[in-house]
């Protein structure tokens, strides 16, 4: 089986659509974004009543261009809407204004790491839509939300370059990552502020052209991409190897059931009948427009400068980069103290399980306290069991963590001489227990530690402690 | 009441020698009493609100069914927008009102403007009053209608291909299409976006030239509109035209089938401009046999995506009949809200797309258009306006069966017209003469590109020199 797979090249492209975060809508007034309720407020433009006009929201070509210019593709000052004809109650004006033969950004690339490897996904093109409102089938009715109709959207199409759904998933996350970045997108695909269709097909090796392109819809999460690809892959690998040919169509993925199905052919693929929006002029920016637009440091770059910077492997820096508010904090807190490593632990430790747990965004804990904390461990004034209890207070109270362990008394007692004493104290109140340790239960030995630790309150620096504890019962 | 144009019941309403009270009740009388004979107006207002301020204060105005109005249904002459009300009122009627003028009501049209006689309203052909068995023309029919017989001293209509202009023909009236983008678009129920444009019916040249005044100027709601400032045209109305080139077309390719009378009206319109010292220069219509075909493809293209949105779900009417599939749905709706002239078109747009044949027809059309407007521009290089016919014919019958099956025959009938809105001219149709049953023959004055001073002078001249404006259909006076 293994060996009759290498005989198959997979070529899987992604098609990404993502809602622009701008106040209002593409070519209306109305607020764009997630509303309240169901068809409350929309304007006008927004309904396609009779009469109305789309007029270009210029936020939205400024976070389009924004994203043209990281990906370093080929910005055209001059671009062209056109309508994409069908029918669908959802769609308001019984088209879509969208860009067909002369999107805005053509080319670039998509860059990220995987597996510790630098990746470069090509991209096709770039082009700006306006997104349909929502459909509710139930039972024999259907119901129709048009608040999301209008929304501006960016699609992202990659070539169809990438062979391992693995990579495929990661270019999405990297696709993901970049637009937080700009901040021109949420980039939920659950709520779906960022939707992904992915292209696969599949040919014998040796053969040139590609095989019948297969467009996957309905995937809503980064493991359901590797799922429904690694499923498509082998139906149509199966299907070749028992000499049934593909066809070019169209399939819906099925979480629950892990499958996809059949939407339509290529027989029954629509004729969209685009042509040039006639409402709207050519779309001509101007050189000072696109001198304006200012990038923030790219996540891909940011990750190769944390490699560089802190000496991590180029997946653990990703991980870090990947909300760039955290990363930013993940400096300061770094120029403070001595370890990345160490902090590199509590970013992917503590810092990701109280964040997802308290569902906030970035550490609230003042810089300069959260590096005090990481000095105390580092000179050995307190253990990491203790600063784990801190950083939770820290986190909740707005206390810095000297202001911590004074109140609770937590500070580590590290003196030679106060832990032999404590040490002393417990060994002679348990002479038994030493004298069977001496007869080689040495598995005793957590049992002093524990006893040493209960008379401390836990305080005891465990290191020393155990060094000395091994030291007193050699010579008893 | 004895006033004539607009300007002269402005300056009466400025000088309070009538109010805007009696000068409502006029009109209101008078539609009460003609409209059921001419079937000029689809609804109209009762009781008008009066704003003292403005060019226009108290000045009642008619406005074609395909602008929309917040307090009066807008049918665009559709059966399925039959009891549509606006939410907002299209920029052109509400710079009007801003003005002080009162929408006096709504007035009928081909549906969705498309058509050339009227007679593909769903509420009924408008009558020509200068003889009620003919057509006022369209698609601006019932706004023609309107003024002509002095329901209300001037209307707006829309001009795809002719619609301003060839009724304003029909009808002895000044019928001005301003130049593309002049004139926001927005609220304007779209036949052909990029050919649409909004156009003003009037008795004078001077009444033309105020409303334009009062209607330009950019508006951000309308990505096509003009940011260029427009002119004052009243203030800069000039009959001094002595020495201006003007080049008139060629009209031997129609000798067959144009009537003899509009050429005789035609050549004494330009031996008047002889006179007033203009120098002619003929000129063949370029692309002459081309012209039709690419603005009925371009036109209907758009209709066909413009009109996608009819689909009854968010307003308009909606089939009572029940449906098996979505597709079945929109038939239905669809079939039960539009007349066989736009289902027509619709399919002949949507054909013109369809991928196969978009390269053959609307592509190829528009490469027609580019070429078009270059020769135009030609012709403007050397010349201030061009004049030409408004149409082959005199006004035709109102007959619904004669003129069923002649659809080409009527396309046809826009070639003086269409060029106009193809290259985004401005153009205006004036009185010129009557035939000797008695019906309007008009003129027609091309400019180029805002250039609707150069047009309006020429006309203001003729104005002068024809001296027939003032007539009214003896019944109507």
């Amino acid at each position: 089986m293994q060996a009759k797979e290498q005989n198959f090249l997979v070529s899987i492209g992604l098609e990404i659509h993502a809602q622009l975060k701008t106040q209002s809508k593409l070519f209306s007034p109305d607020r764009a974004g997630f509303n309240p309720g169901e068809n409350q407020e929309i304007h006008p433009v927004s309904l396609a009543l009779p009469g109305t006009l789309p007029v270009l929201n210029e936020e939205a070509l400024k976070m389009a261009f924004k994203t043209g210019k990281a990906v370093q593709g080929c910005l055209k000052k001059k671009s062209v809407f056109s309508r994409k004809n069908y029918f669908y109650p959802d769609l308001p004006k019984g088209y879509q204004i969208s860009q067909y033969d002369k999107p805005f950004c053509e080319g670039g690339f998509i860059q990220f790491f995987h597996k510790n490897q630098e990746i470069s996904i090509a991209l096709e093109r770039i082009h700006i839509e306006e997104d349909a409102g929502r459909s509710l089938h139930k039972g024999n009715f259907s119901l129709i939300n048009y608040n999301r109709a209008g929304t501006p959207l960016l699609e992202i199409v990659t070539k169809p370059v990438i062979s391992d759904p693995y990579v495929a998933s990661q270019c999405v996350k990297a696709i993901r990552r970049l637009l937080r970045y700009l901040e021109v997108c949420d980039g939920n695909l659950e709520e779906g502020s960022m939707r992904c269709d992915c292209n696969i097909s599949v040919r014998p090796e040796g053969q040139k052209q590609l095989g019948a392109k297969v467009e996957l819809k309905n995937i809503n999460s980064f493991r359901f991409i590797e799922k429904a690809l690694f499923y498509e892959k082998a139906r149509q690998i199966e299907c070749l190897k028992l000499g049934q040919a593909l066809t070019q169509e169209t399939r819906l993925y099925d979480s629950t059931k892990n499958q996809t199905k059949s939407m339509r052919s290529k027989e029954s693929a629509r004729d969209y009948r685009y042509f040039p929006d006639p409402d709207l002029p050519e779309l001509d920016v101007s050189e000072n427009f696109l001198n304006q637009l200012d990038l923030p440091e790219l996540p891909f770059d940011k990750t190769q400068r944390f490699v560089k910077e802190y000496k991590f492997t180029p997946d653990l820096a990703q991980i870090l980069v990947e909300d760039f508010k955290q990363a930013d904090y993940f400096e300061q807190v770094v120029l403070q103290t001595k370890n990345p490593q160490a902090l590199s632990l509590w970013f992917r430790g503590e810092i990701q399980a109280h964040l997802k747990e308290k569902n906030q965004r970035v550490c609230p804990i003042p810089v300069k306290d959260f590096a005090r904390l990481l000095n105390l461990i580092d000179e050995g004034d307190i253990s990491n069991t203790m600063a784990k209890d801190i950083f939770s207070e820290m986190w909740n109270q707005a206390k810095s963590p000297d202001q911590i362990i004074k109140e609770k008394n937590l500070k580590q007692i590290s003196s030679d001489s106060k832990l032999k004493a404590f040490a002393q104290d417990v060994l002679n109140q348990n002479p038994k227990q030493v004298q069977d340790y001496k007869q080689g239960r040495s598995k005793l030995f957590g049992f002093f530690i524990g006893q040493v630790m209960k008379k401390t309150k836990g305080q005891a620096n465990p290191q020393k402690l155990s060094h000395i504890l091994k030291q007193l019962l050699e010579d008893c | 009441m004895d006033f004539f144009s607009l300007c002269s019941l402005q300056k009466k309403l400025q000088s309070s020698e009538v109010s805007p009270k009696e000068v409502f009740d006029f009109y209101l009388k008078r539609i009460e009493k003609y409209n059921p004979c001419l079937n000029a107006f689809i609804s109209w207002k009762k009781i008008p609100s009066f704003k003292k301020k403005g060019r226009l204060a108290g000045i009642p105005i008619g406005v074609k069914d395909l602008f929309c109005t917040k307090d009066l249904r807008t049918t665009a002459g559709s059966k399925g927008l039959e009891q549509y009300l606006p939410p907002y009122t299209a920029t052109a009627v509400e710079k009007l009102e801003q003005e002080g003028a009162i929408i006096i009501g709504k007035c009928n049209n081909d549906e969705f403007g498309m058509g050339s006689t009227g007679e593909h309203s769903y509420f009924g052909a408008s009558k020509n009053p200068w003889n009620e068995k003919h057509s006022p023309g369209g698609s601006s029919s019932g706004s023609a209608s309107a003024v002509s017989a002095r329901l209300c001293p001037a209307s707006l209509g829309t001009d795809t291909g002719g619609s301003v202009r060839l009724p304003a023909n029909y009808c002895h009236l000044v019928g001005l299409k301003p130049t593309y983008g002049r004139v926001s678009r927005y609220g304007m129920i779209a036949y052909a976006s990029s050919l649409d444009q909004a156009g003003i019916f009037t008795h004078t040249v001077e009444d033309s030239a105020l409303l334009l005044d009062v209607m330009s100027g950019f508006d951000s709601k309308d990505s096509t509109s003009l940011k260029t400032k427009p002119p004052y045209f009243q203030k800069n109305l000039s009959s001094e035209i002595k020495n201006k080139t003007l080049a008139y077309f060629d009209l031997e390719p129609f000798k067959n089938e144009m009537n003899p009378e509009i050429v005789s009206a035609y050549q004494k319109a330009l031996k008047l401009l002889e006179q007033r010292g203009c120098c002619l220069i003929e000129k063949k219509i370029p692309f002459l046999d081309y012209g039709i075909s690419a603005y009925y493809l371009i036109s209907t293209s758009e209709a066909s995506s413009n009109l996608s949105r009819y689909d009854g779900i968010r307003y308009g009417k909606q089939s009572l009949k029940s449906s098996q599939s979505l597709q079945e749905f929109y038939s239905l709706n669809r079939l039960d809200f539009f007349g066989k002239e736009v289902r027509r078109r619709i399919l002949i747009g949507t054909f013109s797309l369809s991928s196969g044949y978009y390269e053959d027809y609307f592509h190829k059309a528009c490469q027609v258009r580019y070429l078009i407007k270059q020769a135009f521009d030609e012709i403007f290089s050397s010349c201030e306006a061009i004049i030409s016919p408004v149409s082959k014919n005199t006004a035709p019958l109102l007959n619904s069966k004669k003129t069923e099956g002649k659809n080409l025959s009527f396309y046809l009938n826009d070639i003086f017209t269409v060029f106009a809105n193809l290259i985004g001219s401005p153009a205006l149709s004036l009185p010129c003469s009557f035939s000797k049953d008695k019906l309007p023959i008009g003129l027609q004055l091309i400019g180029p590109a805002l250039g609707e001073q150069k047009i309006l002078n020429v006309a203001l001249a003729l104005e002068e020199d024809l001296n027939i404006f003032e007539k009214s259909p003896e019944k109507y006076k």
